[in-house]
């Protein structure tokens, strides 16, 4: 009996299939909706400049990602945030931590991926219907790059921000999470400043010249070492650990 | 197999629904769960499934307290709510989805209760009626063959032939290693399965007794309007006359559930007395 609390692959993979299954239709909407105005901003951009721009196009692309990603990732737990659909959610037999993984290797590693792969393809078809349409040159695009890879880096560590808002919020999660990422950064940054502005005095005296050495290297080498790591190596590990609290205290 | 210790739960700080709540149900048994609306039936069903934590106390299953919701505990456990939202897949889908969760789920049962309740398999389950869903869940409930399996007012919802093909599953159905608790109001629907009868009367079980004890110490049936015998323990008007529930002086009658009912909520004391003496 005991070894069936155990973390199990097998009940991870059902997780994500049914996850998978029930979302599909959405997702498929969602993807080719994106795919559509990719397609028709990609025509109308090699129409008026006479080139395919590659690159313009895929940072449109890569916006497009991350916010369909944040929005695929509020939607997460819509099963448990409504009695009637929920208890079936809850009473599934898998332990919390397969439950919660599930979804989140969903909205974030798979989406990513699947969404840069979508990405190369719908590009190579933009790129191709322009060479055919306005005699442009055919591009394809890359998102294996190093930067392609750190972009996509950050949207895993961003997307844990979104993935507890849709655990903690019952409705409108993605607004809410918005809202409360504004608030908490301007509280950060008020907490800052005034720190900044008791130890420093006024900032229009303050120059490298007037600072200790020390304080110089703080400034411009230790806190940003800092706050990358902290972005890196924190950030989504905190977000999963609070998260996965509030997925087990969760009620019908 | 199921033991409620001490709980204590509500909905609001100092609104407690339930306090002190003790209750133990043993398996190979079919118990009816009875209430008026409001008492804590839902609730209470919840509480057993760990879809709601209690504030003190714990529900335990095999010894293991459900609020952990530890897949060797949801294994073991199946519900069928009153109110659901089924997810717009067909039956196939859904059982593939959900039925490999279930370590003993039994496909062949799963097609013989489909077929028993008429469900044919090829609609989107939102496409169903509620009966239909309803029914659908009962056959794949049943199929998971859970130990213990809690229904929440199984029969609302269903038409009358639904109702008849639902007792007759679940006289069949139940095992000795099961223990199945069905809540309802509807008292007559379940008068022939169920072997247990638990009410629950604003967060209070006031009565649980068996079937068996139930026929053996009383009696139900009409009496005269004029009639004042001292062994009637609770009467009402009824068409024709009066029903009334007697202490049991030899002859054996059928348990009349909804009588029973009003009895015990007009006086639990008196008939947990008849019962015990």
């Amino acid at each position: 009996m005991e070894k069936i609390n155990q973390f199990s692959i097998q009940r991870l993979f059902l997780l994500m299939k049914r996850h998978s299954f029930i979302n599909l239709k959405t997702w498929l909407v969602g993807f080719g909706a994106i795919s559509g105005v990719l397609i028709v901003i990609s025509l109308l951009q090699s129409y008026s400049s006479g080139f395919f721009n590659l690159s313009a196009l895929s940072t449109t692309g890569v916006t497009f990602i991350f916010i369909a990603g944040y929005l695929i990732t509020s939607m997460a737990y819509n099963e448990i945030h409504t009695s009637a659909r929920g208890q079936f959610y809850l009473m599934l037999p898998a332990n919390t931590i397969e439950k919660l993984l599930s979804n989140w290797i969903i909205t974030s590693f798979l989406y990513i991926i699947i969404a840069n792969v979508l990405l190369i393809a719908i590009l190579a078809l933009a790129s191709l219907l322009s060479s055919f349409l306005f005699n442009t040159g055919v591009e394809i695009y890359n998102p294996f790059t190093n930067d392609g890879i750190r972009t996509m880096g950050i949207y895993v560590v961003t997307q844990s921000v979104f993935f507890l808002g849709a655990l903690y919020f019952r409705k409108n999660n993605l607004l809410k999470t918005l809202l409360s990422i504004f608030v908490i950064q301007m509280i950060f940054s008020s907490i800052l400043a005034l720190a900044g502005w008791l130890i420093l005095g006024d900032f229009n005296q303050v120059n490298e010249e007037s600072l200790p050495n020390e304080a110089v290297q703080f400034f411009t080498v230790n806190l940003p070492d800092i706050a990358k790591t902290i972005f890196w190596v924190v950030t989504a590990p905190f977000f999963l650990i609070v998260s996965y609290f509030k997925f087990k205290e969760r009620e019908v | 197999m199921v033991k409620i210790e001490k709980l204590d739960f509500g909905y609001k700080k100092n609104q407690q629904l339930f306090r002190e709540l003790n209750l133990e149900l043993q398996s190979g048994n079919i118990y009816g769960l009875f209430g008026m609306n409001g008492a804590g039936k839902t609730t209470l069903l919840k509480l057993m499934s760990g879809l709601l934590f209690p504030k003190n106390g714990q529900c335990l299953i095999f010894e293991k307290d459900v609020s952990s919701r530890l897949p060797e505990i949801l294994a073991n456990i199946y519900v069928i709510p009153e109110e659901f939202v089924l997810p717009p897949v067909s039956i196939k889908s859904f059982v593939e989805m959900n039925a490999p969760f279930y370590p003993r789920f039994d496909y062949t049962l799963l097609d013989k209760y489909l077929k028993e309740f008429e469900i044919s398999n090829d609609k989107k389950l939102t496409a169903y009626s509620y009966g239909q869903k309803k029914k659908f869940l009962i056959a794949f409930g049943l199929a998971t063959q859970t130990n213990v399996l809690l229904m929440d007012e199984p029969t609302n919802g269903l038409d009358i032939p639904s109702k008849s093909q639902f007792r007759r599953i679940m006289a069949a159905a139940s095992t000795e290693e099961q223990c199945i608790i069905i809540s309802t109001h509807q008292v007559r629907d379940l008068a022939s399965i169920i072997d247990h009868v638990i009410i629950l009367d604003n967060g209070t079980i006031i009565f649980k007794h068996n079937l068996m004890d139930i026929s053996t110490r009383l009696t139900f049936g009409k009496i005269k309007d004029d009639d004042s015998a001292d062994d009637i323990l609770y009467a009402e008007e009824v068409l024709g006359g009066k029903a009334a529930i007697r202490k049991n002086t030899g002859q054996d009658t059928a348990v009349d559930l909804e009588l029973l009912f009003n009895g015990v909520i007009k006086n639990s004391e008196i008939m947990n007395e008849a019962i015990k003496s």
